[in-house]
Formats: C-alpha cells, structure tokens, sequence
C-alpha cells in the first residue's frame, strides 16, 4: 500500500508531545516523546507530573517489543493501530486483510478525502483522510472488532502533514488519550541502545 | 538601669540581639542563596530528560536528582515551564549497570563481589527569559559501587554525586 507508506516518515523521526490522559477513575498529564526509525519501529517514552511515573515502551508494527512498566503502558495506550494514527501515520495492512478504498475531491472547497477500509475476519481498520490543499488535514481511524467500536482517533495534521495534535477514544471504557505536539525532529539520531530492553 | 545590669548577663543580651539581627537579615532577603548560584534564576522547570537507554526509571531517577539539586540544595522554586526563569533539560545518554571492580578467585571461576554502575547525561539550565545557557554540562558522567545485585544501591550514590556536581556547577557561575 502506497499510500500507507506515504504516511511514514522518511528518516528516524523525534516527536515531543505533551499529553493527557482520562477514564472514569483517574485523570493523568505529561510529556512524552516517540522516536520513530521507519517504516516499522517506535521507542514510545511518557512521563507524568513532575516526571512521576515515566516509563517507556518498544512497539515494533502493531506489537509491542518490550514496555516497561508494562501496566501502565498497556492501560496509557491500549490500542497499537490507534497509537500510530495518533501520530498521523498508518500501518500497512495485514497480508490477509481485505483493502477497499474510495477518494472524493470538492473542487469548491478544494478539499479531498479518501477512505481506506483494511477488513480482517476479526478486526476492521477504517481510515479517512481529510486534505484541504496542505491545510488543516485530517486522519480519522476507527478500529472495531467483532463490529464494537474499540477505539476511534481523530489527528490534526500541520502543513507539513506532520502531526500536530491528536485525540483517541476509547468508547467502551470509556477513556480518552489526548497528544499536543510541540518538536517534531527530522534529523534524529536514535541511539541503538533505545530499542533493546533490559527486562 | 542600664549600670545596674550585671556584667554577664549585658553580655547575654548583646549575643542574643546579634543572633536575632543576623536572623532577621537571612531571613529579610527571601532567596538568600539563589543569587549566589544562577545568575537571575529563582524559578525553574525540569523537563523530562531524554532517555537513550534500555532503563525507563532512569528518566525519574534523574528529574528528582535534579529536582533535588536545584531545589533542596540552591533554594530555587520549581515552577512550571510557562511561568519559570529557567528550565532544565538533558538527556541520559549512557546506562552502564554492572561494571566488575572487585574480583575474587575460586576454583575454576572468578565471582564478581563488586560492581558499579555508570550514568552519563548530559545538563543544560536555559534561561528562558533571555534565551541564554546558564548552565551546560554535556557527557557528565557519575557512577556509583553496589554489591551484587544490589544495582539499585549503585544508582543511588550515582545520583547523589550528580546532585553534587550541579550544584558545584551552579555555585561556580557565582
């Protein structure tokens, strides 16, 4: 799929965030920062208030390598797919997903979106892509399983297509993970040491 | 009447005036230490560090020691970024967690009794009203002996020599 590709970074990426994240229970804020060495692979770090509760994860595709604590990133960021369109970009289909796809264009407003659908047996991907000429683009995925809503996000894009805030919901929770970007860093250097872990 | 008081106790009373004087003094000037260390800092904010190990608790480890340095020991506020005279950051660039130091031989084997471990970070304090480096000190590197496996024990007075290092090299702005 090359219009997942195109979604990617070129070369190892820094993005800083700050984020916020909300269930019924507990309500929690911080930084965080996703170092991405494309096409596949993301050192995830997150810290809380003060720099309580920092930990940091490996996600390589749609699995997680290593996270550490594991509890608390599995409860901060429940759903791979959702984490990577958070941070505008999308995973190539699974080889035995059925892809279908439309594209709209309104000259009017010079606005084009296209729809992307990547069906498994179990688990449906559904992206749209809002482009308004390089202004104020738009990623919304939408991840149901056995036909339930699991997770929906909705990512604001700058006019460089880079990500510039993002918000998922998970309706059944419900919860909702929230990520404003301040650094996007073309021209990272991701040290080999971020991806091994030492558990 | 001032000549009747006895000799002793007007002492007594000079020192206890001189005491409360220069109390009152230290305590007149609210940071009393903190023009001495960063020039025009009296606020600060810590930002996570980067963390380019395999170890996540180093990124807290490493906010509390400076936290600990800049708070605990030059009397600056923490605050938040927005609104602080300064902000910290950095980056844990290197975690070495059991280098042997203390060898013992046995029959047929060597036990390792003791160990260390190795933290390089690198520090920068920006004055944010300005623009300029207060403070930098890249490639800062503390380490810390520990028993086997006491790892967690070495990491500790890591730390604190990295809280003795800032604050050695804030007072050396001075």
């Amino acid at each position: 799929m090359l219009w997942t590709r195109a979604t990617l970074p070129r070369a190892p990426t820094l993005i800083r965030f700050r984020w916020r994240y909300q269930d019924e229970r507990v309500k929690y804020a911080g930084r965080g920062s996703a170092r991405v060495a494309p096409p596949d692979s993301m050192r995830f770090d997150y810290a809380g208030f003060m720099n309580l509760g920092a930990g940091a994860a490996v996600v390589i595709g749609d699995s997680v390598a290593w996270a550490d604590p594991e509890k608390n990133f599995r409860s901060l960021v429940p759903a791979i797919p959702m984490l990577w369109a958070a941070l505008a970009m999308v995973r190539p289909p699974a080889a035995d997903a059925t892809v279908s796809g439309a594209e709209l264009t309104d000259s009017v407003q010079h606005k084009r979106r296209a729809f992307w659908r990547f069906a498994q047996v179990e688990d449906t991907l559904d992206y749209v892509v809002t482009d308004s000429a390089g202004r104020e683009s738009v990623l919304e995925a939408e991840w149901r399983r056995r036909g339930a809503v699991v997770a929906r996000s909705r990512s604001q894009l700058d006019a460089l297509q880079r990500p510039a805030s993002a918000r998922v919901d998970f309706p059944e929770a419900p919860a909702r993970f929230e990520l404003t970007v301040g650094v996007v860093d073309t021209a990272a250097v991701i040290p080999p040491a971020v991806w091994r872990s030492r558990r | 009447m001032a000549s009747s008081i006895p000799r002793r106790l007007f002492r007594r009373l000079s020192g206890a005036v001189a005491v409360s004087a220069t109390a009152l003094a230290v305590a007149g000037c609210p940071y009393g230490f903190a023009g001495g260390t960063l020039p025009n800092v009296r606020t600060v904010a810590i930002l996570p560090f980067d963390n380019d190990t395999p170890e996540p608790a180093l990124t807290q480890e490493v906010s509390d020691a400076v936290r600990q340095a800049l708070e605990g020991r030059l009397g600056l506020r923490i605050a938040t970024e927005a609104s602080a005279d300064a902000i910290v950051r950095g980056r844990v660039v290197r975690y070495d967690p059991d280098i042997p130091i203390s060898l013992q031989s046995g029959a047929g084997q060597v036990t390792v009794t003791k160990r260390k471990v190795q933290i390089t970070v690198d520090v920068e304090i920006v004055n944010q009203r300005d623009g300029t480096t207060v403070w930098k000190h890249p490639g800062l590197a503390v380490d810390g002996d520990y028993n086997p496996p006491n790892e967690k024990d070495g990491r500790k007075i890591a730390w604190q020599k990295l809280v003795q290092q800032i604050v050695d090299g804030a007072q050396s702005q001075w």
